[in-house]
């Protein structure tokens, strides 16, 4: 009743809907990066990471059809691999930190490579419990790995780069390269690639009958979301300075998930929305009350059962019964 | 020395077994996946804790008290969760059924860290077994026999269960074919149901029977649970006796592998689990057919 394939491009796409959205994101994002105060700045720079977070997720989870549960592995490895590589190494001038911005996304690559060549051949319910034991073993060698990582006192003192330090210049950046890898993920969305990632999403046997490689196009789904969670932690080590073990945790990969259901997977940009929202939750949430996380816990369970296909469809929903 | 870590081994086996066979079950009967089996073991051992630690002082009794009780506790919180919760969901989509488990472990994880507070919290050993027992020439902790005795007959009960009683055939019938099943006239909702309920009372004994050993902590949900996957991802989903020789398996590797290199026995259960996915992606007693 619920299954992904039927929220697929309703019979009235509603385009109207979505070029409004589009302006309406893109022009509040230029209005805060004008406009915003220190702290709207500092907020809206963390929604700006997680938005590229869920997105490259959505990559995987939506139009992949796996259900991952370690991406928060790759978004803490390409920021901690940075913040080793500038702390421990000295990696700081504008070359050393383009250097190691490369190599810190180089290495959420070779990591995701090497889990996924060892989970694309399982099925669904082995893939989410793989990826979530593997979750936690980065986790745990970041955690316990002190000399390199700092442990649980956080690797701190990342010097980041110089032109960035202010944080409305940070933002502003940060906010053209998000822009751009969405318009990057959504032209690898509607790319010939994406379109079969979509067919072996509903149906992997008929994918692999008309030529499809099943296993090699989910392998490479799974890098190059990696890849773009690995772009995702340089930014949090840049902004931050710093790097916890928490960026790894499960509670990092649960949220992405979160803000892509919230959101709805089957639209590109259900990720967007969803992670807006849901930092917009979590920044609200602990102000009212102490117990914000069961709050979120239970927005999550009534979310699953009763809103499966996300905000943007039931946005869409809303949308068709006005027109008629 | 070496029959020794044997024993320990065979300890940790019946607590692996315990918490792997629920999840395994429901998986096996339900088709769904709970992600949030590990937070109902850790709530087992808070609750344990407060049991035996606040109204009855440490004393032994409160232990037995526990023992009966918080497994039922914990049962009953599983068929509230299933009728609740994931009764709705048996037919969804596997993303939308994983969702509702995440939301039980923030819910869990919140509450025990509201009412336990971040500390680690252990019970002493019950009296009873707090000699060592000489067996064949090495001193063993009577603990470590209890819980061995305690797993070994679980087992036992658990296969007589299935195999030998009226309910059991009904879930198999279940598990087989879940259509046919119910054009025979089985009760399918309930058959689910129940089988949640005897899938969190196993998992409810695990957290209390852990407990006099290994401190309950925020944490131990998501190392429970964990380990409950690489139990089922080794034996295979949904094969209980694939449960109980994966168990094996790693409890010895855990327990001959700290003789090696104590700091990364974690890291030999993830090889183990890379080799058996390479050899048989559907683990030792998986079917392939999913």
């Amino acid at each position: 009743m619920t299954s992904t394939s039927e929220v697929v491009l309703p019979a009235s796409s509603p385009a109207r809907l979505r070029h409004a959205g589009i302006a309406m994101i893109l022009a509040a994002g230029v209005a805060i990066g004008v406009l915003g105060s220190e702290t709207l700045l500092v907020q809206a720079t963390d929604i700006l990471i997680f938005v590229l977070f869920a997105l490259s997720l959505n990559l995987v989870v939506g139009q992949s059809g796996m259900v991952s549960m370690c991406h928060a592995a790759f978004f803490a490895v390409g920021g901690y691999v940075f913040g080793v590589l500038q702390v421990r190494y000295g990696w700081t001038g504008a070359g050393g930190a383009a250097a190691a911005a490369v190599l810190a996304i180089a290495a959420s690559i070779v990591l995701a490579l090497g889990i996924g060549l060892l989970i694309t051949r399982v099925s669904h319910a082995y893939f989410i419990m793989l990826t979530l034991a593997l979750g936690q073993l980065v986790y745990i060698v970041i955690w316990k790995w002190h000399a390199m990582t700092g442990g649980d006192d956080g690797l701190i003192g990342i010097p980041g780069v110089a032109a960035l330090q202010d944080t409305r210049t940070f933002y502003m950046v940060a906010f053209v390269v998000v822009v751009s890898c969405t318009a990057l993920l959504f032209g690898i969305a509607r790319s010939a690639f994406g379109h079969a990632l979509t067919a072996i999403r509903d149906n992997p046997l008929r994918a692999a009958f008309i030529g499809i490689p099943v296993r090699s196009f989910r392998l490479a789904a799974f890098v190059l979301a990696a890849g773009f969670a690995g772009l995702a932690g340089v930014g949090q080590a840049i902004f931050h300075r710093g790097m916890f073990p928490n960026a790894a945790s499960f509670i990092t990969s649960a949220d992405g998930l979160v803000a892509v259901v919230l959101g709805g997977t089957q639209w590109f940009l259900g990720p967007v929305v969803g992670a807006i929202v849901f930092k917009i939750l979590s920044y609200g949430l602990p102000h009212l009350t102490q117990y914000w996380l069961s709050c979120l816990g239970a927005v999550i369970i009534v979310v699953a059962l009763a809103f499966p296909g996300g905000m943007l469809s039931l946005a869409a929903r809303f949308d068709s019964r006005m027109r008629k | 020395m070496l029959w020794l870590q044997f024993m320990s081994g065979l300890q940790s086996a019946a607590i692996l077994f315990l918490l792997a066979a629920g999840l395994s079950i429901i998986y096996g009967v339900c088709h769904l996946l709970n992600l949030a089996h590990g937070s109902f073991f850790m709530l087992a051992m808070f609750l344990a804790y407060s049991i035996t630690e606040k109204f009855f002082s440490n004393s032994d009794t409160g232990f037995l008290v526990a023992l009966l009780v918080v497994p039922l506790l914990i049962a009953m919180l599983g068929i509230v969760v299933e009728v609740l919760i994931f009764r709705h969901l048996y037919q969804a989509d596997v993303l939308v059924q994983i969702l509702p488990s995440i939301g039980l472990i923030f819910l869990i994880s919140d509450l025990v860290r509201g009412v336990w507070g971040l500390e680690s919290r252990s019970i002493d050993t019950p009296s009873w077994f707090s000699e060592p027992v000489a067996v064949l020439g090495a001193y063993i902790p009577g603990y470590y026999l209890f819980i061995i005795g305690t797993g070994a007959l679980v087992s036992v009960l658990v296969w007589f269960l299935v195999n030998r009683t009226p309910w059991g055939l009904l879930v198999r019938a279940t598990a087989a074919n879940r259509d046919a099943a119910l054009g025979l006239g089985v009760d399918v909702r309930w058959m689910f149901t129940s089988v949640f309920g005897l899938s969190t009372w196993l998992v409810g004994l695990a957290g209390v029977l852990i407990l006099p050993l290994a401190g309950a902590n925020p944490g131990s949900d998501l190392d429970a649970s964990v380990d409950a996957f690489a139990v089922v991802v080794i034996g295979g989903l949904g094969s209980i006796w694939g449960a109980l020789a994966s168990a094996m398996l790693i409890g010895m590797v855990k327990a001959f592998g700290i003789l090696i290199v104590p700091q990364f026995t974690i890291a030999f259960v993830f090889i183990l689990m890379a080799v058996v996915l390479l050899v048989r992606p559907a683990g030792l007693f998986g079917k392939l057919n999913r």
